[in-house]
């Protein structure tokens, strides 16, 4: 006599092979199913004299050629190789976990149900009807744990009970009028056409335009009136949805028994998620609270990273600086070595290095704003605006990851299906405030605006969200005409944030700062200090050498922005290959010209400037040109040379405007 | 149950799992499993982070915030404006 055989068939995580190991014990071997990859696992057991075969399928969560384990389970099932099916259901996920447990009914299999997990489901005050949940579904169903060997023995009695009768064929689903109507055509077609399954289930399947099943079909017959009914069925009604009808039908009649068999604890009707959520992501107050969050975070990295951690990196900057002059006096080092590693790499790569602790604070706390959730809010609450301004919402992903760097930033635009959106974005990711001119902003702010750091810089990086905002909208009126994408946004629910992700976070983005520091700022640094000190006849530092000839041809394009030193142009000129440059190439000069003074950066700074063109300054840094590497980035994206050319001649023309506006608007006004 | 779903996503241009489970007084699973058949059946798409890239990860700058979840977006797709229009 054949050795009975049953299956076990459950969702992913449902218990189901630590059910398969309680029953089968020792005597089980693992395979793999026949061409595919998916793992098979067999066992045995004996049970009143008599042994049986069980089969662990592949975890799933419904029944479909949508995966290779889901078409395994299928094929197996439908082939009547077993006798019965212990579908193992998670108690305390049952409603997701009768999806499955409806498609095996609508089989007409013989089923026995496990109902596993039910500690962890009354855990949770989750009370079940067995004995109406079982007549709902008309097979029997046992409470388990397998994991504690807990109701084995009752699913093993009630199996062996279900292999002894016959199941006789019933589909307890009540269809919508349209599915019926149709399936009643499709059993007719099927029906006596020697197939592989049985006809009111493959008409169903045919119906939902299951392709799996509809393949097998075709292969298994050469009968014209089944063929072309198929073909023709779903060329005439390809626009229905008939599909979603059909999976409808199945979580209604899920959804249905879990409400009757049964009781849930009452849900929380507004959670504290909800509530903070109806403040945040209010229509008019979302935006000037994330205003507020900002100023906030602003307030703190002045507060942390300059006010209180600065001075260290300050020191350590300048005392290494005195080790390595020391030690090349000492080495009797030639004069140009000594002046290279102190006026260029100590006082240009060290200006740059001192903002480590700035950086490192402002990056930690927009990953903590970030981890925490509140950045998925504010994507909602920018999407509306940006809707304005003929944006989509995934522009704002853009913008966060270009206030660390904008190479990134124009490289997550392609996400975005929607060339026009594309385009726009790139176009305007630059005037959003990247890491590297942080270090710029935080010299003249010390300089000028101490006592108010954290708002000024707020309001450079709000003033470059505005200029961005404004420029896409006049790109969209003009070049780029067109429908934006919309989106809908999935909200997280809040959660405190891990240390983890966020140090991660944060230190991808300083690790890239010290990286820069120690790389290509340092190569540009080198350039201008070469070019500061030669030609050998002229007066290092001075107007005189190549770097001072460079300046004094730049000088004019910017006198009316009220910085009209050769320094002060030169070193816009170093922030194009690198942003940071500006402040290394400032730092470089100003040692080498004040050397005998020993002026630190800050001070130069205000020997040089006054607070209006200081300002001017900070605008034009803000605006002008971008990197070479976010050049080269847009050139790559948009596979051309013209794109890269235009956005760095229009940003300069934008950062020039505004700074000779600002300077010529405030001397108006008496500030010069 | 799903075009109830769909409609609640496409609401308010924004949905929350918890939200929408209560409201529809099913579990925080079944709407992620509700989800999940409306991506496959086409009605919705998720716009993926990634994007479509055959460039290696190894000296990219945007390989550390590639696949990086910051906000979860998804578009309904001509099916599914058909679908919530019947």
């Amino acid at each position: 006599m054949k050795t009975k055989r049953i299956a076990l068939v459950g969702n992913p995580n449902s218990g189901k092979t630590t059910l398969f190991n309680a029953i089968t014990g020792a005597n089980q071997h693992v395979g793999n199913w026949p061409g595919v990859t998916v793992e098979k696992k067999e066992g045995s057991f004996t049970y009143r004299g008599a042994t049986y075969d069980v089969v662990d399928l592949p975890g799933i969560y419904s029944l479909g050629a949508f995966s290779e384990d889901e078409i395994v389970a299928m094929d197996y099932i439908l082939t009547d190789d077993a006798d019965v099916i212990i579908d193992v259901i998670d108690a305390s996920n049952i409603e997701r976990n009768l999806y499955l447990t409806t498609q095996l009914l609508e089989m007409g299999k013989n089923l026995v149900i496990a109902l596993n997990m039910v500690d962890e489901a009354e855990k949770r005050e989750m009370k079940f009807d067995v004995a109406a949940m079982s007549r709902a579904l008309g097979v029997p169903v046992v409470p388990t744990v397998a994991s504690r060997d807990n109701g084995t023995e009752a699913v093993i009695k009630e199996a062996v009970k279900a292999i002894e009768r016959k199941r006789v064929y019933q589909n307890p689903l009540t269809y919508s009028d349209n599915v019926s109507h149709h399936h009643e055509h499709m059993v007719e077609l099927l029906e006596g056409k020697d197939l592989p399954y049985p006809p009111a289930w493959a008409a169903i399947k045919v119906i939902e335009g299951d392709s799996h099943v509809i393949s097998r079909i075709e292969a298994s017959t050469d009968d014209a009136t089944v063929l072309n009914g198929i073909t023709e069925f779903h060329k005439f009604h390809s626009s229905d949805n008939f599909e979603l009808e059909i999976v409808d039908s199945r979580y209604a009649f899920a959804h249905r028994i879990a409400e009757q068999t049964v009781k849930r604890p009452p849900v929380e009707v507004v959670t504290l998620t909800d509530k903070i959520d109806k403040i945040l992501i209010n229509k008019y107050l979302g935006i000037p609270i994330f205003a507020l969050i900002m100023l906030a975070v602003f307030q703190l990295t002045f507060a942390i990273g300059q006010d209180l951690l600065g001075g260290y990196a300050a020191a350590l900057v300048e005392g290494l600086g005195v080790l390595i002059e020391r030690f090349l006096i000492w080495a009797h080092s030639p004069e140009w070595l000594v002046s290279f590693m102190i006026d260029g790499v100590v006082n240009g790569v060290g200006a740059v290095v001192e903002f480590v602790p700035l950086i490192t604070v402002m990056y930690l706390l927009l990953s903590l704003l970030e981890d925490s959730g509140y950045m998925a809010r504010a994507a909602y609450v920018w999407d509306n605006l940006m809707r304005a301004f003929g944006m989509q919402g995934k522009a704002f992903i853009s913008m966060i990851i270009g206030f660390g760097c904008t190479v990134p930033a124009i490289m997550s635009t392609r996400t975005m299906d929607n060339k026009k959106d594309r385009m726009v974005t790139m176009l305007i990711t630059p005037f959003m405030s990247c890491g590297a001119k942080l270090p710029i902003y935080s010299v003249f702010i010390a300089a000028f605006f101490s006592d108010h750091g954290g708002l000024v810089l707020f309001s450079l990086y709000a003033f470059g969200i505005i200029v961005g905002l404004l420029m896409a909208k006049l790109f969209n009126k003009t070049i780029f005409k067109g429908e934006t994408s919309y989106f809908i946004m999935e909200l997280p629910p809040y959660r405190i944030p891990s240390t983890k992700s966020v140090m991660r976070s944060m230190w991808l983005n300083v690790s890239d700062f010290i990286k820069r520091a120690g790389t290509i700022i340092f190569m540009v640094v080198t350039i201008m200090w070469l070019l500061a000190v030669l030609p050998g006849s002229a007066e290092p530092y001075s107007q005189s050498s190549y770097l001072g000839r460079l300046g004094t041809l730049l000088v004019p394009i910017f006198r009316h922005a009220g910085f009209g030193t050769w320094q002060e142009s030169v070193a816009l000129f170093a922030g194009i290959p690198a942003k940071e440059a500006v402040v290394g190439t400032l730092g470089m000069l100003y040692a080498g010209q004040y050397m005998e003074e020993g002026v630190v950066l800050v001070n130069a700074v205000q020997q040089h400037f006054t607070s209006l063109t200081a300002l001017a300054y900070m605008v034009m840094v803000l605006l002008y040109t971008p990197c070479a590497a976010t050049i080269s980035a847009v050139a790559r994206e948009t596979k051309s040379v013209r794109w890269p050319v235009a956005m760095a001649l229009y940003t300069f023309a934008i950062g020039w405007f505004v700074a000779v506006l600002v300077f010529q608007i405030g001397s108006l006004f008496g500030f010069a | 149950m799903l075009k109830e779903l769909l409609a609640h996503i496409n609401g308010d241009g924004y949905f929350s799992k918890p939200l929408l489970a209560r409201t529809l007084n099913i579990s925080e699973a079944m709407v992620d499993q509700g989800l999940a058949q409306l991506l496959r059946m086409g009605y919705m798409k998720e716009e993926v982070s990634g994007g479509d890239c055959t460039a290696s990860c190894s000296g990219c700058a945007f390989a550390a915030f590639c696949h990086k979840d910051l906000v979860k977006m998804y578009q309904l797709t001509d099916r599914g404006k058909a679908l919530l229009a019947s």
